[in-house]
């Protein structure tokens, strides 16, 4: 028993961590106001990189890793608030391997076609051999594939057959939502909750993206109050703020371990994996929107501008905080579904 | 990163679980006063003999020098069992002995340890004063050597079992004149020596836990010194690194426990609404559901520190978030029980969850108020400065 990343692991979080610093650097969520999908280029590289089929075995194509390793990638992914269409496109390839869409899953792993997630927007939606509903599209402006995601659980459709859509402007002005109603439309691939598992390993790649976003906004806040000089000293000084950021690395922790946890437990197979699942989506939802909300508190009137990054932790935090099941299905799931022994 | 346990670490669990089976005491602990420290006591020596006693003491000094997992599986167990709380013996068990083990001499070692194993003597502890809490080094009980002894006046408080006790960890200054944490001696004090006086502290939920103990003229050997003279804070730094780190393992999968009880009563108890059970309830729902997600990771905190403890001997300053997490949960969850209750939670029996709800303000005070915690948190987790002003 080790919760711990082992030396490969922390392998894969550096050279992440170093490719991401470089390619999604905060600045250039600065230098435009509208969302800005991930270009061609870098999807290409982003697929040589083998993050798409990272957690699918060799034999099925992928790259060989776990659910562990795809964490510690979110992780990352979260921590620079990427889009979330890598979380969009490992989903469908397992959900193109499931329905035995081997040369679909291929040309995802490729890069070849570019995913975007629709979660469901009513109660009435179907997700089947066909779909049917309203879905919320996220980062869907420039993809050929959508993954449409309901309790019931992942329909991959493309792109071109939902039409123009209801483009409205988001909460986080750098995510493109899109609202489409379908009607009946065949699905490419179908995945249902349970084969796989696949519900709870996109619980856990959305919490692993909630972990990062929250550790991200608990470090600002916290080189922030370091440099801010008040009263002739840090206000990382005074308790207010120092409280403030300890509750932020509180909440980290708890969403941290028990997010490993839950990717371990899923991975495995454990009785407890949707238990462990849906708790990391609620433990990290809880401490992105907390911490986001503290990080802009930490900044006082420079946390409300849209010049510093404070607010982007937060709008984004909510972005995530959507997809893969609402807080009402996780809460229930928690609370009847056994715990570890 | 990976969930399993070691073959060995199964086999452990099932030798715990057989032999808690059939050692576990049937009826259960007195509430309070003499017979609750004879239970205690022969508890601990029911342990000792089955060869349990120190799950995570070293073997040289008698203990079953087992790593951090098979500590969290023995809690497990003893949780699983509904075996007895550690009681009177968790000062000497959790961090009396293992800070002899750290920094006493061979002497002190050779008596207590084994002792302490046996349930034979039972430890408090005296570290905080009336005017030294949160502030522990501004204490201010003198220790003035005269021959061969320290001669010791002032008082302690806030002593857990100070009426069972046969022994103290007991802090003095011994030099006023050097600098706050400069002066400051760690020593054994036997609880009946002339001059030492404990008086009961009725608390909140109208039981004595802990006391004041007053010291007029105590002669302590100073062969009772742990560490140097005027070197007691360092080794006060490990015995709350033990207090903060693992003293609070079996408190935090107890907990897990109770949350369930709670989802019990919820569906035994009639909810707001007046016909429904509570568990029914929407809002009660929720919160149930949130807190059982929580205390999940309350575990998942706990063993990311047996993770760690792999590769460090001493507890980090992680310990401290783990500690702040938990305090704030144990509130809640009681304050959960109270409104899953209504009206009844008015109608107070012994060991029901109104006195559980009076009683668990105490964890986020003791060993460190959660805003302690939250200092240790912000200046050695994050990094941030320290008050210059604060001495």
């Amino acid at each position: 028993m080790n919760l711990l990343p082992d030396s490969q692991q922390q392998e894969i979080i550096d050279a992440t961590a170093g490719f991401l610093e470089s390619e999604f650097p905060l600045s250039r969520l600065h230098e435009s106001e509208e969302p800005v999908p991930i270009s061609r280029e870098l999807w290409q590289t982003m697929a040589e990189l083998g993050w798409f089929g990272l957690g699918l075995s060799e034999e099925l194509g992928g790259t060989g890793f776990t659910l562990a390793e795809e964490a510690l990638l979110f992780r990352e992914l979260g921590r620079v608030l990427a889009p979330t269409n890598v979380l969009a496109a490992s989903l469908a390839v397992r959900v193109a391997s499931l329905a035995h869409q081997s040369e679909l899953a291929e040309s995802i792993i490729g890069g070849n076609q570019r995913v975007a997630i629709a979660e469901t927007a009513d109660m009435e939606s179907t997700l089947g051999e066909n779909v049917t509903g309203r879905f919320r599209c996220i980062d869907g402006s420039d993809v050929e594939l959508v993954l449409c995601s309901s309790a019931q659980g992942f329909a991959l459709v493309t792109r071109d057959a939902l039409g123009q859509g209801d483009v409205v402007p988001c909460m986080d002005e750098h995510t493109h939502l899109e609202i489409f109603d379908i009607g009946g439309l065949p699905a490419l691939a179908f995945a249902p909750t349970e084969m796989d598992s696949i519900q709870n390993r996109g619980s856990v790649l959305a919490a692993s993206m909630l972990v990062g976003s929250s550790e991200a906004a608990r470090d600002q806040a916290t080189e922030y109050a370091k440099e801010r000089q008040q009263f002739g000293k840090p206000i990382g000084v005074f308790q207010a703020i120092k409280h403030k950021c300890a509750d932020m690395a509180s909440r980290c922790e708890a969403a941290t371990w028990q997010t490993f946890y839950a990717a371990l437990a899923v991975r495995d197979g454990h009785a407890d994996a949707t238990f462990q699942a849906s708790a990391a989506k609620l433990l990290s939802a809880k401490a992105a929107t907390e911490n986001g909300q503290a990080n802009i508190l930490v900044h006082g009137g420079y946390g409300v501008t849209a010049e510093y990054d404070a607010h982007l932790f937060l709008k984004r935090s909510h972005v995530l905080d959507l997809l893969i099941g609402t807080h009402g299905e996780h809460l229930t799931r928690v609370l009847h579904e056994p715990t570890a022994a | 990163m990976d969930l399993d346990l070691s073959s060995e670490d199964e086999r452990f669990r099932e030798e715990v679980r057989d032999w808690l089976h059939e050692n576990v005491p049937k009826e259960p602990a007195p509430p309070y006063g003499p017979e609750y420290r004879e239970y205690c006591r022969q508890w601990q020596r029911t342990q000792f003999e089955g060869g349990w006693a120190g799950i995570s003491w070293p073997s040289e000094y008698g203990g079953c020098g087992l790593p951090p997992i098979r500590q969290m599986i023995w809690h497990q167990e003893n949780a699983r069992a509904n075996a007895p709380a550690v009681g009177v013996n968790f000062v000497g068990l959790n961090h009396g002995g293992p800070t002899l083990i750290a920094c006493g001499t061979e002497e002190q070692k050779a008596y207590h340890l084994p002792r302490i194993l046996r349930g034979d003597i039972v430890w408090c502890q005296g570290f905080s004063e009336p005017s030294a809490g949160s502030d522990l080094a501004a204490l201010k009980t003198r220790g003035v050597v005269d021959g061969d002894d320290l001669v010791v006046n002032g008082q302690k408080i806030w002593t857990s079992y100070a009426e069972h006790a046969d022994f103290q960890e007991l802090l003095v200054r011994t030099d006023p004149d050097a600098s706050k944490h400069g002066g400051i001696s760690w020593l054994i004090c036997d609880m009946n020596l002339p001059g030492v006086e404990v008086r009961p502290i009725k608390t909140m939920t109208g039981h004595s836990h802990f006391s004041e103990v007053f010291y007029t003229d105590v002669r302590i050997p100073l062969s009772n010194m742990v560490g140097e003279l005027n070197d007691g804070w360092r080794v006060t730094m490990a015995t709350l690194s033990f207090e903060r780190g693992t003293a609070f393992m079996s408190g935090q999968i107890e907990l897990a426990k109770v949350v369930e009880s709670l989802i019990e009563l919820a569906k035994n108890t009639t909810g707001p609404d007046g016909r429904r059970p509570a568990i029914q309830d929407d809002g009660i729902a929720r919160s149930l559901g949130m807190i059982r997600a929580e205390v999940s990771a309350l575990r998942c905190l706990t063993l990311a520190s047996i993770s760690r403890a792999l590769e460090s001997e001493m507890p980090g300053p992680e310990g401290s978030i783990t500690k702040l997490f938990y305090a704030d949960l144990s509130m809640r969850v009681r304050q959960l029980a109270l409104e899953i209750l209504g009206g009844q939670a008015l109608e107070r029996t012994p060991q029901g969850w109104t006195n559980e709800y009076l009683g668990a303000f105490n964890v986020a005070i003791g060993g460190g108020t959660s805003e302690i915690q939250r200092n240790i948190i912000g200046e050695r987790v994050l990094g941030l400065p320290r008050d210059r002003n604060r001495k």
